[in-house]
């Protein structure tokens, strides 16, 4: 069941244009993260607070991860890195419930995304998924929450599909083995 | 003009010259140009109907693959703490080769759009207790909600907001209610910039235009105008061919308008009632920064948008991005519940603008269900031939002839509802079901009530409606027309004078240059049928389920007058069949032409008579060979005569006996495979007319017809596309209707068949008219004349 879940996630998301690295702990994701931006020039990694709190996490970066103080740090930055809330196997969507605005604008504004997921937190489908959503919203005070399915794209000129418009330009969906402890 | 100006400037100094500025049909004055004007600019754009005819052609193809491969998904769904069903899925074979993919995305695409639909109506239904309910969640989640009743009230608001505030720039994503408001005139006008974030809204606001499609804001646009267009107000050249370059020109440009502005204004995908949250799609992310940066935030949102509850918004994402884009879901789907910091504001303006003045019309009412996917304008013929800023006026394609009149006025309707060519395409591809071809029939209703009938209409209804008169009429017009045809035609193009061609005035051309008339036949249909009637039925040639039952003959006013060989071939195969047939004698006309032209009260007089000549009759069926007069008894006439109950039910005991050829072929004569095979030379397509289609449903049922008489069908593109005849369409817009019909010829001639076939005497008319006008390499045949010919040749060979 976890593997199907996970399989078809995986798929959904490749399919609507995400990079899917599979990393077994947070340290992993880490440093897959440091390799990647490496492997493109480096450069400033701007991260939510939860992350820059935890030091399994940020110790394996050369450069300190930085802070989302502002929109323009947000949207000068290489890269931005935020958790996921839960997956969803249907259409191979992470989806963000971060209230806190610069939270969010890592999100939307930094030109490369990688976007942590356990696996075991994957919805099969929108239905299940819809019920979370109704949870996040009316339980949990979640006020802005987006179901986000591969990076940002376009068709309007001549319906060329085109990636990257005003949302980040890759989405590296970083998918970790287990559970979130929440 | 200065290039180092913010962007922002430089739009509105290009806006202040507006006038100079090269106009396009959708250019953006306080209102859109006259439609006259729309119309020719249309037509003069060539390269207009060619973007739209290959996006209908692609939208059509991935639209159902993404419906099909939801059916694989939705296995998954199932399977959710109930384990799987079957494994077999997990391979992630999304499209079962088994079955065709169009009908796999049909079941679940008609499960999934009922439901929605059912789900709209009771919140239709009982609208103001959820519209309640739906505000006061809003407002305990901080939004400050205002309800505005016009167009005026919701820009004034917004404005009053931008003055209270200092607000100077705004923001914007993709909002048809703004459209709808023009609440960037009213921004302008008071010295605030509106600036559209979403990629095509921008490049329509750029050049002045508006959107011509709800769904891709400028798809009758191309990169060269794009590029040019870009290269203008950046004052940097930018590559005409380089769609990726112009999509970073937009982000650059676009980045300095969301840092500083200092109101975002958002439209809304869904209201949901039970927590005051709203729902919007997008894929570019510019609705997140827009609702994110600046920190007042204002949502636009029309009335019909409520939903009770998030499993319906689940429902409505697996619909609506499949329909509008035919992705299984866009890049963002955002629920937005109130402010999420200090200092934040949200504002809702919910419009009304008509939209309760529909509720309250039964006919109008299920309109109120539409989501916004504009599925209904990728499927229309006409729309392809003259885009959004024709068909429709704020909003387009089908939805927008029917919403038009409630939310802009029935003048701003009346001429681009008269494009619609009553195909039923959009009903067959609406993800919440509305009857819009019906509706835009009663749309045109209402037009004609207001202002009449075209005045060269007038004669024709009024003769119509007089059978005897009609007859006489009809039987001089034989007369007199028998000379000036040739091969059955009349092509005035080819009367010559002493060797020359005749200077024919242009409005003949652009009547009938590109397509022939049949020549009215002197002697009727009915008149060659008559003496072959006899009293008990004759041995079957073939045994099968009709022999020795009783039917009675439609025989269509067209095929009478036009086609009387028809109409005594179609006697012939009953009488072959084992049927006794018997023909009513009074029977005239069913009213479809009068239903079309927008002339209600005349339909209801042809309807009735119609139905009293049939109830007479003593038979097990009523068949005709024209599959428009079936639809009109079986799917309109109640309708019709809704308000005279009595009268409704008389329709309702008609339409259990009524039935077109191919469907009692079918479903009654039921033939099997090469029952009637006889030597055939010919390559046989098949055209199914678009009503037949999409309102009877009959695709596999006139194959297996043509299959019995051991012939193969040679398939076209397109087959299900309209021809263009569309009745009331080829005679006020004869442009429109000639260039759909060379789509089609083009399909046909494409497949190398030499035999064109369909089942309806209309579209017979009308593409046997271009075929030989144009000089195709194919005939074009009634699948009667078919049937029969190769009953004479079955009987022949034995
Ligand atoms: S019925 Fe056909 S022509 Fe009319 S709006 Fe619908 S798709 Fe267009
Ligand atoms: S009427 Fe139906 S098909 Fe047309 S936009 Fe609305 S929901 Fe979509």
């Amino acid at each position: 069941m976890q593997d199907f879940l996970r399989n078809r996630f995986k798929e959904r998301a490749v399919k609507a244009g995400a990079t899917v690295l599979e990393v077994s702990d947070l340290t992993q994701a880490a440093r897959t993260i440091a390799r990647v931006i490496g492997e493109k020039g480096g450069g400033m990694i701007v991260a939510t607070p939860d992350l820059l709190n935890e030091p399994i996490f940020s110790k394996e970066f050369d450069q300190p991860l930085h802070p989302a103080t502002d929109e323009l740090t947000v949207a000068g930055s290489a890269a931005g890195v935020s958790p996921g809330s839960f997956g969803i196997a249907e259409t191979g969507s992470v989806v963000y419930a971060a209230n806190d605005r610069l939270d969010r604008l890592v999100a939307m504004l930094s030109p490369i995304h990688f976007a942590l997921l356990y696996a075991g937190d994957i919805a099969p489908d929108l239905e299940v998924a819809g019920g979370k959503l109704k949870d996040l919203q009316m339980n949990q005070g979640k006020r802005y929450v987006s179901f986000v399915t591969g990076p940002s794209r376009t068709a309007d000129i001549e319906r060329v599909l085109t990636i990257g418009v005003q949302g980040p330009k890759e989405l590296f969906i970083v998918l970790i083995d287990g559970e979130s402890e929440k | 003009m200065s290039n180092n100006q913010p962007l922002i400037n430089r739009v509105a100094s290009l806006a202040g010259k507006s006038a100079a500025a090269d106009h396009s049909p959708g250019h953006m004055e306080d209102k859109p140009a006259p439609f006259k004007q729309r119309y020719r600019k249309a037509l003069a754009d060539s390269r207009l109907s060619r973007n739209l005819l290959n996006f209908q052609r692609s939208w059509r193809v991935s639209r159902d693959e993404t419906f099909a491969e939801f059916k694989t998904l939705g296995d998954s769904g199932e399977k959710v703490g109930r384990l799987p069903k079957a494994t077999e899925t997990v391979a992630g074979n999304f499209v079962s080769e088994a079955a065709p993919v169009e009908e796999i995305s049909d079941r679940d695409f008609q499960e999934m759009r009922h439901k929605l639909a059912g789900i709209k109506d009771r919140v239709i239904d009982n609208q103001e207790d959820y519209l309640d309910h739906f505000i006061q969640a809003a407002r305990r989640n901080g939004i400050i909600v205002y309800e505005a009743d016009t167009p005026a009230e919701l820009n004034n608001y917004v404005l009053e907001l931008c003055k209270r505030k200092g607000i100077t720039t705004v923001v914007k994503s993709k909002t048809m209610v703004s459209e709808e408001t023009g609440l960037n005139h009213v921004l302008e006008a008071e010295g605030i910039q509106p600036v559209e974030t979403d990629l095509g809204e921008w490049i329509a606001q750029l050049s002045h235009e508006r959107p011509s499609h709800m769904v891709l804001p400028i798809i009758h646009k191309s990169r060269q105008q794009v590029a040019a267009l870009f290269s203008k107000v950046t004052g940097r050249t930018v590559d005409p061919e380089n769609v990726t370059e112009q999509v970073r020109v937009a982000r650059t440009e676009l980045r300095q308008d969301f840092l500083k502005a200092g109101m975002g204004v958002s439209g809304a995908n869904a209201l949901i009632a039970e927590s005051g949250a709203v729902m919007f799609i997008e894929n570019e992310g510019n609705a997140r920064l827009v609702t994110t940066l600046p920190s007042v935030h204002v949502v636009v949102a029309g009335i019909e948008k409520l939903l009770p509850d998030y499993d319906a918004a689940m429902l409505q994402l697996r619909l609506l991005a499949r329909s509008a884009t035919a992705q299984p879901i866009t890049s963002y789907s955002t629920f937005l519940s109130g402010p999420t910091e200090p200092g934040k504001e949200i504002h809702l303006v919910l419009l009304d603008n008509g939209r309760r003045k529909m509720r309250e019309m039964p006919e109008f009412k299920d309109a109120l269900r539409c989501i916004r996917c504009a599925a209904c304008a990728d499927v229309c013929p006409p729309y392809q031939i003259v885009g959004g800023h024709v068909f429709g006026y704020i909003y387009s394609g089908a939805i927008g002839l029917v919403n038009t009149p409630f939310h802009h006025g029935l003048d701003a309707a009346a001429q681009p509802q008269s494009l619609c060519v009553q195909c039923n395409a959009c009903v067959t591809v609406c993800p919440v079901e509305i009857p819009l071809a019906r509706q835009i029939l009663d749309v045109r209703a209402m037009v004609v009530e207001e202002k009449g009938l075209v005045w060269y209409k007038k004669p024709v209804m009024w003769l119509w409606q007089r059978p005897l008169l009609f007859n006489l009429a009809a039987r001089t017009a034989g007369y007199l027309a028998k000379p000036l045809g040739s091969n059955g035609f009349i092509q005035p193009s080819r009367y010559k004078i002493f060797g020359r061609q005749l200077p024919l005035p242009k409005i003949l051309k652009t009547m009938v240059g590109w397509r022939s008339l049949p020549v009215p036949a002197a002697v009727p249909g009915r008149d060659l049928i008559k003496p072959k009637l006899t009293a008990t039925a004759q041995p079957p040639v073939v045994p099968n389920g009709a022999a020795g039952k009783t039917v009675a003959y439609f025989i269509q006013c067209l095929t009478d007058r036009l086609y009387p060989e028809m109409a005594a071939s179609t006697a012939e195969i009953f009488q072959k069949l084992g049927c006794k047939v018997v023909m009513p004698e009074s029977q005239h006309c069913c009213g479809l032409p009068n239903l079309d032209s927008g002339d209600k009260a005349g339909a209801m007089v042809m309807a009735k008579q119609t139905i009293e000549t049939l109830e007479k009759v003593e038979a097990d069926y009523i068949v005709t060979g024209a599959a428009s007069c079936a639809i009109i008894m079986l799917h309109d006439y109640q309708h019709l005569l809704a308000e005279q109950p009595e009268w409704a039910a008389r329709a309702e005991k008609l339409a259990g006996k009524v039935m077109d050829f191919i469907t009692f072929m079918d479903k009654v004569v039921k033939l099997p495979a090469g029952a009637l095979a006889a030597p055939y030379n010919e390559t046989v397509t098949y055209h199914n007319f678009c009503q037949s289609g999409n309102v009877m449903g009959l695709k596999d049922e006139p194959r297996r017809l043509i299959r019995s008489l051991g012939i193969d069908v040679t398939e076209m593109e397109e087959s299900n596309v309209c021809c263009g005849f569309g009745g009331s369409t080829s005679a006020d817009f004869p442009e429109v209707s000639q260039r759909i019909l060379e789509r089609k010829l083009g399909n046909v001639e494409a497949s190398g068949a030499s035999v064109l076939v369909t089942d309806n005497p209309g579209c017979v008319m009308h593409m046997r008219g271009g075929a030989d006008a144009q000089g195709r390499p194919f005939k074009v045949k009634h699948i009667t004349e078919l049937v029969a010919e190769q009953l004479r040749r079955y009987e022949a060979a034995r």
